[in-house]
């Protein structure tokens, strides 16, 4: 059985590949880092809107929550 | 004389058009720095700034690091419709002196690898930018994209000479994009801001027309001055300069711009004003660029004589758009407590 061809790469191909390959690695780590960031930045914005939240309504039921030690 | 009526060239490029002298190879040598090219690092640079602005004058109150995601996602996503752009112009870009050594264009990047490129950063820029900050952000992004790539490049900057004014909405949206992260709004106040660089775009870009006419010509592109010649060009871009100028100068007196910005636009709007009526008087773009006696190509941005009124007017267009909008940042400063 033949086998099959592929094509020779030059140095210069195989260079830049790698080149690309690294800024593409390096752009999705960034794009990670960027989406771990910002999930973790509205996740705490959300959570500080919820207790004040919680706070306005505890407040307009007049219960009184014991402050935590 | 009377000046022969527009018409296409023969077997025009079309960005449907198979790519074949020029395409890259299936392996290319593209390196990074070629798909960084395709972004249009300098119209890159000039969205981050308006739209900083729009950001900054809405005064909203978002934490710094949403704001940052929010400028590099409008960054990408203008980007990634100069990548789409180039994709689907690489055979009409290699007609020009301005555009022939862009990375589709001279064969650096294979055509469907740019087109890739432009959608995913498209898709990944849209949807970070909405998550980020909010949904009408994030679709005025996605609606600014389709706008420039699909309705602009594919559409009208082959059909109409009011390709650049139709066209210029692309380049006002990123002040109200800006905005509307910022806000979840999108006010009048940001569509005047849209206004002044809507209203901006014909006037620059027809300036630099006149003096480049005959690249836009051998492209088959209907850019004014190849379609309705030099002196309906001049007379045009009179005319949006004398809507423009008002226009720059009226968020002076409806709260947005201060004294600052009211010293700047008045000043700059009437020397804008000023090398309009001169370019009007010239006789710019009247003998469009061409090879001299021996046959030797002018070299880009050569200026006729006879056209730098068109040079002046087109160099201080961009000087005053930056004045405006740095002067509105400036103004600004003090209220974030920088």
């Amino acid at each position: 059985m033949s086998q099959p061809e592929f094509i020779k790469l030059t140095d210069e191909q195989v260079k830049a590949r790698k080149r690309r390959n690294i800024a593409i690695a390096f752009g999705l780590l960034l794009f990670i880092a960027t989406v771990y960031a910002i999930t973790v930045s509205r996740m705490h914005a959300n959570n500080e809107a919820r207790k004040a939240q919680d706070t306005a309504q505890n407040i307009a039921a007049g219960v009184v929550v014991p402050e935590a030690n | 004389m009377e000046r022969p009526p527009f018409r296409f060239p023969k077997g025009r490029p079309s960005p449907f058009m198979n790519m074949t002298e020029r395409q890259a190879p299936i392996v290319t040598t593209a390196q990074p720095e070629d798909f960084f090219q395709l972004l249009k690092p300098r119209v890159m640079s000039l969205v981050v700034f308006t739209a900083v602005t729009g950001m900054i004058a809405a005064q909203g109150n978002m934490p710094l690091l949403n704001a940052v995601v929010a400028v590099i996602c409008i960054a990408v996503g203008a980007g990634a419709a100069g990548a789409l752009n180039m994709a689907l112009e690489g055979e009409t870009d290699a007609l020009m002196r301005r555009t022939r050594g862009r990375p589709v264009a001279a064969g650096r990047v294979r055509k469907n690898d740019a087109m890739s490129f432009g959608v995913i950063l498209s898709v990944f820029s849209v949807m970070l930018l909405g998550m980020t900050t909010n949904w009408l952000a994030g679709g005025l992004l996605a609606m600014t994209i389709v706008y420039y790539a699909g309705f602009y490049t594919l559409l009208l900057k082959r059909r109409t000479p009011q390709n650049i004014v139709i066209g210029g909405a692309a380049g006002a949206f990123p002040p109200v994009i800006g905005w509307a992260a910022a806000t979840g709004d999108a006010p009048w106040q940001a569509w005047l801001l849209f206004l002044i660089i809507f209203l901006w775009t014909p006037p620059h870009s027809w300036a630099l027309a006149l003096y480049s006419a005959g690249d836009y010509a051998k492209a088959g592109i209907p850019m004014m001055p190849v379609a309705r010649g030099a002196k309906s060009t001049r007379l045009q871009i009179l005319l949006y300069t004398l809507i423009f100028v008002p226009v720059a100068i009226a968020p002076t007196f409806v709260g947005v711009g201060g004294v600052i910005y009211g010293v700047v636009s008045i000043t700059g709007g009437l020397f804008f004003l000023y090398l309009a009526l001169r370019l009007w008087r010239s006789r710019a773009g009247d003998q469009p660029d061409k090879a001299d006696a021996i046959g030797r190509e002018a070299a880009l941005y050569d200026v006729r004589l006879e056209a730098k009124p068109a040079r002046n007017l087109f160099a201080f267009s961009i000087l005053y758009l930056m004045a405006l909008f740095s002067a509105l940042l400036v103004e600004q400063l003090p209220i974030i407590g920088v």
